[in-house]
């Protein structure tokens, strides 16, 4: 079993865990760093609930090693809130309804904000897209991306 | 329902059938504080993996535990005989 101690960034705050090689990003960030708003739904990359940004882009967090995220940048649901504040996208899933049993919920969000980084008013039809790579298994899709239309016109 | 802003207005203050609620579980959940299952860590907590027949048409003659039990970490096999008088 080979060690690595690692350096990263998580939501601002520089943090340092040793960690197999073979470990995956999200069991790292859930099971040693503790932080559990990243959930893990499908382990294979298809559902997209473990979704965080590294380094300015939208990861599946349970399809990356942990040591790829040496040095880098992650922010996951927990970065998104700024001194209590809830970022536009929180307030605008709570006031859209854009949940319902929450467990897709912090994946949608990490991705909302990267897609809204890249293109700051998407048509509907983008979010559609941009989105595609998460599953909400309530199906409530509809606001979500109503949501999403949502905090980018506030934004 | 309406969606002028006098319509958004009355259905807020009228606080019943046809107006939206806000639900006091998602602050918790857009902040990743749902608390689910998986994120619930208790000490001693164990894993349970479901093994399943390789084969698709077959009886279960016998099932021989010998090899998993001797595995490190593994606490107990489970197999009918020993939970079905729950």
């Amino acid at each position: 079993m080979i060690k690595k101690k690692i350096s990263f960034k998580l939501n601002e705050q520089e943090v340092e865990v040793e960690v197999e090689t073979r470990e995956l990003l999200a069991h790292v960030i859930r099971e040693q760093l503790g932080k559990t708003g990243t959930h893990i739904g499908c382990d294979t990359s298809h559902c997209g609930v473990c979704t965080v940004d590294l380094n300015g882009n939208s990861v599946k967090s349970c399809t990356i090693l942990a040591v790829q995220a040496d040095g880098g940048e992650v922010m996951t649901v927990e970065g998104l809130a700024t001194n209590g504040e809830l970022h536009p996208l929180q307030q605008a899933f709570i006031q859209d309804h854009g949940l319902q049993c929450g467990f897709c919920t912090p994946g949608m969000l990490i991705r909302s904000y990267r897609l809204l980084q890249e293109n700051p008013s998407p048509t509907e039809e983008e979010i559609r897209v941009g989105l595609s790579g998460n599953l909400c298994r309530c199906t409530g899709y509809q606001n979500i991306v109503k949501a999403v239309k949502t905090a980018a016109e506030k934004m | 329902m309406g969606t002028t802003a006098e319509d958004i207005a009355r259905a807020e203050k009228l606080e019943g059938i046809g107006c939206s609620r806000k639900r006091k579980e998602d602050p918790r959940f857009v902040q990743g504080k749902g608390n689910y299952v998986d994120d619930v860590k208790l000490p001693g907590t164990l894993f349970a993996d479901m093994v399943r027949s390789p084969y698709a048409h077959a009886r279960i003659i016998s099932i021989n535990k010998k090899k998993a039990l001797a595995l490190k970490g593994v606490h107990a096999v489970y197999s009918l005989p020993m939970i079905s008088n729950l």
